[in-house]
C-alpha cells in the first residue's frame, strides 16, 4: 500500500515536471479568475464597494482589487520561471502600494515616490544591457544623450504604469489590452534566435500574464462584477513597460515592443494634450479620454468599445511586427499614420460631444 | 481609513488575499519541485 502511494507520488510529480509549461498557463489562468472570483463573490462586501461618483462611467457599486488573482500568478510565474529578483521586488512593492491604495487613501506625492523607488530598483540591474544598447546605437559616445535615453526609459516605466490605471475605467478595456499586450509580446520574442533562456523565461512571465487577464476577464465583462482596482491595473502598465525594455535588444525593438499597447498610449497622450490646453489640473480625475466620450456621451455599450480598442492594438502590434523587419523608417512611418489617424478620430468625437454639450445647455437655459 | 479598519469584512477579504498568496507560493514550489539526483 506504503509502495503504491509513493510510485503514484512520484508519478504525479514526473508528470508536473513534464508537462510544467502548460500546468504553469493552467495555473495562472485558474489564479487571476480565482482572485476576481474571491473579491466579486464576497456577499458581505459592504464598504469595500466602489461607489460610482459624477466622474465615474459606472452607474452600480462594485468591488474592486479583482487584480489581486493576477498579482498572484505574477508571483508564482515568477517564482516558477526564476525571473530576476529585483524584477518581482519591484513590480510587488508597486503593486502592494497599489493595494494599500484601493482601500486607504494615499497621496500622490506618496504614490510616486514609491513608482520611482520601484523604477529604481527594476532599471539598477538592466543598466549593463542599456549601456550595450547604446553602444551599438548610432547615438555616437555623448553621455548626455545615454542619460537622456535613461531618463526617456524612466518616464516611460512610471508613464506606462499610470497610463493602464488610467485608462481602467469601462468594463474590460484593462483585461482585453492585458491579454493582447501580453499576449503578442510573449509570442513575437519567445525562442526567437539566438537562444536566450534569460529571454525566454521573460516571453514565458508575458504569455503567463496574458492568461491570467484571460482568467480575470469573465468577471468583467460583458458585466462587471467586479473592478481590477489599482492593484491590478498599475501592476500590468509596469510589468509591460519593465518585460518591454527587459526585453529589447535595441531602440528599435524597444518602440516596436511599446506599440502593442498603442491604443492606450495614443488615447493618454491626446487627451492630456486636450487637457493642458483647457489648463486642467493632470492629477484630478477625469472623464475625457476618448473610449470615456463614447461609452458616455454617446451611449455605446463598454463592451463594444473594449473589442474595438482590442482590435485596434491587435492590428497596429500586428502591423509593427511585420513592419519591423523593413528597419525604422517603415515602423515610425507606420506608427506615425496609426497616430494621426487616431488623433484625427480623437479630435471628430471631441468636436461632435461638444457640439451636444453646447445644445444640452442652451435647452436647459431655455427652458429655465 | 478607519472605516475600512472597523469592517470585520475587510480583514475576511484579506485572509482570503492570503489564501490565494499561498496558493500561489505552493504552485510555484510544486513546479519548481525536482527529484535530488
Amino acid at each position: 500500500m506504503m509502495n503504491d502511494l509513493t510510485s503514484l507520488f512520484v508519478r504525479m510529480v514526473g508528470l508536473v515536471a513534464q508537462y510544467r509549461i502548460p500546468l504553469l498557463f493552467l495555473g495562472c489562468a485558474a489564479l487571476g479568475a480565482a482572485g476576481a472570483w474571491l473579491i466579486a463573490g464576497m456577499a458581505f462586501r459592504e464598504r469595500l464597494l466602489d461607489t460610482p461618483n459624477e466622474r465615474s462611467s459606472h452607474t452600480i457599486p462594485t468591488p474592486r482589487g479583482g487584480g489581486v488573482g493576477i498579482l498572484a500568478a505574477f508571483i508564482m510565474a515568477g517564482l516558477t520561471l526564476r525571473i530576476p529578483t529585483t524584477f518581482l521586488f519591484a513590480a510587488i512593492l508597486i503593486s502592494a502600494m497599489s493595494f494599500f491604495g484601493d482601500y486607504f487613501r494615499i497621496s500622490v506625492k506618496f504614490r510616486l515616490v514609491v513608482q520611482c523607488i520601484s523604477t529604481c530598483i527594476l532599471l539598477f540591474p538592466l543598466l549593463p544591457r542599456l549601456t550595450a544598447h547604446f553602444a551599438l546605437s548610432n547615438f555616437g559616445f555623448s553621455p548626455f544623450i545615454f542619460f537622456l535615453i535613461l531618463l526617456l526609459i524612466f518616464i516611460f516605466l512610471i508613464g506606462t504604469a499610470n497610463f493602464y490605471n488610467f485608462m481602467d475605467g469601462i468594463n474590460g478595456i484593462a483585461g482585453l489590452s492585458g491579454v493582447i499586450g501580453f499576449g503578442l509580446l510573449g509570442l513575437a520574442t519567445l525562442y526567437r534566435p539566438p537562444p536566450d533562456a534569460f529571454q525566454n523565461a521573460l516571453s514565458l512571465l508575458s504569455i503567463c500574464v496574458s492568461l491570467a487577464c484571460l482568467g480575470y476577464l469573465p468577471f468583467n465583462m460583458p458585466r462587471a462584477r467586479v473592478f481590477m482596482g489599482d492593484v491590478g491595473s498599475i501592476l500590468l502598465g509596469f510589468v509591460f513597460a519593465g518585460l518591454v525594455v527587459t526585453l529589447s535588444r535595441n531602440y528599435l525593438e524597444m518602440v516596436c515592443f511599446a506599440a502593442l499597447l498603442f491604443p492606450f498610449y495614443a488615447d493618454e497622450l491626446t487627451t492630456m494634450v486636450v487637457r493642458i490646453q483647457d489648463r486642467e489640473n493632470l492629477t484630478q480625475s477625469h472623464r475625457r479620454h476618448l473610449y470615456q466620450l463614447l461609452v458616455n456621451e454617446f451611449g455605446i455599450a463598454h463592451g463594444k468599445i473594449s473589442a474595438a480598442y482590442g482590435a485596434a492594438q491587435l492590428a497596429v502590434g500586428a502591423g509593427v511586427l511585420i513592419a519591423y523587419p523593413c528597419g525604422v523608417r517603415t515602423v515610425l512611418i507606420f506608427l506615425t499614420a496609426c497616430f494621426i489617424g487616431f488623433t484625427l478620430l480623437t479630435v471628430h468625437v471631441r468636436k461632435i460631444a461638444n457640439k451636444q454639450e453646447t445644445s444640452a445647455t442652451t435647452v436647459r437655459k431655455t427652458r429655465t | 481609513m478607519k472605516m475600512h479598519l472597523k469592517n470585520p469584512h475587510f480583514y475576511l477579504m484579506l485572509l482570503g488575499d492570503a489564501i490565494l498568496f499561498a496558493g500561489a507560493l505552493v504552485l510555484a514550489y510544486l513546479f519548481r519541485f525536482t527529484f535530488p539526483r
